[in-house]
């Protein structure tokens, strides 16, 4: 057997193998027997026709059709084995020649893409952290504080003050067309708003201040330049606004707050704790960026050799993922297609340059992993077991730790991988060693409300919702991905 | 009688073809037709030397159609021996 590779872009490895007569003959013979067996022969007994009967009765070329898949199969692997190739999908066959000599077959092989990595210790992004100002730490208070407001219903009618809330169906028009789609004559959906100019767009509290109950409120006002929602963007937007009810907002005092937060300690103690929250949460915002800027550009200057298979893979696992949350939600994915008016292999192109991105952060990462020498060590692992077991109750914790010590091993090891690159990665980027000594403190779970009241707090209840960023680009969540290869998301959930 | 009058038929039966391993050749032949007939016949169609033919009467099976009954064709099958180192290709084209 006699095997010439060529390589081809994106990956591809063209093998083409030249086979001898003899296993030409070989395969023939069993085809001709598995022949045999299948059809009937007038004369012989099933399986007992030999082979030159066959032959004559089927022609040559019926048994060469029975025997190439066979042959070719063999072949294949067999030339797989003698090349050391590992393919990496499925592999497509463009050239047969097995009825004359030369005997050869051509195959397409998707083979492991090849990453050239730059050189990523020489790429530097800047750590810029955020300051918590006391601005900050006074928004996450009133934060802290309005999750315990009470509603009280006016004892008399007033006019609406600030710090009211309002029931109001709210109907939003751009251009004289209505933001938000509905079924035609239906009232526009309740909701409701509080009368405060931090969380109302500029224009829609001055109108709604002062207005009655069971009166209509007609606002045009025009949207800043930066608004988040695209549309409107520095447009005339026109609100029209039904005040159904006017409730009064009681907040609680700030003596009551610690209490109210099942806190043990002053006000001011309270506030400080909230601003080591906001400090960490600002500093692994800061972190994220930093390694979600570096992690780009590094890709960025990466060579890539990506087969297409690896891509689809990508482009099937992401579209799993949706489908997966569609069921939670208890809509079969089938119901959504209809609704779009798509069909399933549409959805698959349209993530396709998604999950190329994908593929080539997976592959840059596990590049970097390996070529860091990154790998857990047994203490590593003993302190992720116990960190992840003491989310569970007493009872069940020596069961979730025999769980993770064996099923789930691969998961733990990768999340130690995890932390342990992204480490890396920062001390990396900033060139600053002092990250890698974070290692331990930032074990500990940052899962706080602060990390709520650092993001928006004014929520402006008029255009939907504003773009829900792409967790899923976040280095930890894909690396967990691709070094736990069959879902650490199943595994995951098996858990809990 | 010309030669392929005599020979009918080559038979090709999984019996017949281990008899093949002998240099035995199995042929389904006119009634009439007499074992050096036989012999010439073969020698003449496929150009090989004839050491020996046994031949047989076959008698036709019993058919039933409905309540009729009723007999296949007797016939008379040759086994033809051939001299040592040749052969016939019968089935070439058969």
């Amino acid at each position: 057997m006699k095997v010439t590779t060529e390589k081809k872009p994106r990956s591809i490895l063209a093998l083409t193998v030249e086979l001898e007569k003899e296993q030409i003959e070989k395969a023939l013979d069993r085809a001709a027997r598995r022949m045999s067996q299948k059809y009937n022969i007038p004369g012989f007994r099933k399986g007992k026709a030999p082979r030159f009967i066959i032959e004559n009765y089927f022609g040559r070329a019926a048994i060469l059709d029975e025997a190439s898949e066979d042959l070719i199969n063999r072949a294949f692997r067999d030339a797989l084995d003698q090349e050391q190739i590992e393919p990496y999908g499925q592999p497509s066959l463009t050239e047969v020649s097995l009825a004359e000599a030369p005997y050869q077959f051509t195959v397409e092989v998707p083979v492991a893409p090849t990453v050239r990595l730059p050189d990523y210790r020489a790429i530097h992004v800047p750590f810029t952290s955020v300051e918590v100002t006391d601005d900050m730490l006074q928004r996450a208070m009133d934060v802290r504080r309005e999750r315990h407001v009470v509603l009280r219903a006016l004892e008399t009618p007033r006019p609406a003050q600030q710090g009211d809330q309002l029931t109001v169906e709210l109907e939003t028009l751009v251009d004289g067309k209505p933001l938000d789609e509905r079924p035609e004559g239906t009232a526009p959906p309740q909701s409701t708003l509080v009368l405060d100019p931090d969380r109302l767009v500029p224009g829609l509290y001055e109108g709604l201040l002062g207005m009655n109950a069971n009166t209509v409120a007609d606002i045009t006002a025009r949207m800043p330049d930066d608004h988040s929602n695209e549309e409107v963007r520095g447009k005339d937007v026109r609100f029209v606004v039904n005040i159904l009810d006017i409730q009064e907002r009681l907040l609680p005092e700030w003596d009551e707050l610690p209490t109210l937060e099942n806190f043990d300690g002053t006000l001011e103690e309270l506030r400080e704790k909230t601003r080591g929250e906001l400090i960490e949460v600002a500093r692994r915002n800061a972190e994220d960026e930093t390694i979600d800027e570096y992690v780009r550009q590094v890709v960025a200057a990466t060579e890539f050799d990506i087969p297409d298979a690896l891509i689809e893979r990508e482009a099937d696992r992401l579209l799993r993922q949706r489908e997966a949350e569609f069921e939670r939600y208890g809509v079969r994915p089938e119901q959504v297609y209809e609704i779009q008016g798509k069909k399933r292999e549409d959805l698959l192109e349209e993530l396709k340059p998604q999950a190329e991105e994908r593929s080539r952060t997976n592959l840059v990462l596990s590049k970097i992993v390996s070529a860091e020498g990154l790998s857990p060590d047994e203490d590593e692992i003993d302190q992720e077991v116990e960190r992840l077991a003491a989310a569970y109750d007493e009872a069940r914790r020596d069961n979730v730790k025999l769980t993770l010590r064996t099923d789930l091993q691969s998961f733990v090891a990768s999340s130690v991988i995890d932390r342990k690159l992204r480490r890396r990665l920062l001390v990396i980027a900033t060139g600053d060693p002092s990250f890698e000594q974070q290692a331990q403190e930032a074990a500990a779970p940052a899962e706080t409300m602060a990390g709520q009241s650092l993001e928006e707090p004014v929520n402006e209840e008029m255009t939907g919702s504003p773009d829900a960023t792409d967790r899923a680009s976040e280095p930890a969540a894909i690396l967990a991905d691709a070094t736990g290869e069959a879902g650490t998301s199943e595994s995951n959930t098996r858990t809990e | 009688m010309n030669a392929h009058q005599i020979i009918r038929r080559p038979l090709i039966t999984e019996k017949n073809t281990n008899l093949m391993l002998f240099n035995k050749y199995s042929f389904e032949v006119d009634r009439n037709a007499s074992k050096p007939q036989i012999k010439r016949a073969i020698e003449e169609i496929f150009k090989v030397r004839v050491t020996a033919v046994h031949t047989m009467n076959v008698r036709g099976k019993l058919r039933r159609r409905g309540r009729e009954f009723g007999y296949t064709a007797d016939w008379k099958k040759a086994i033809v021996t051939l001299a040592e180192g040749d052969r016939i290709d019968l089935f070439e084209g058969a």
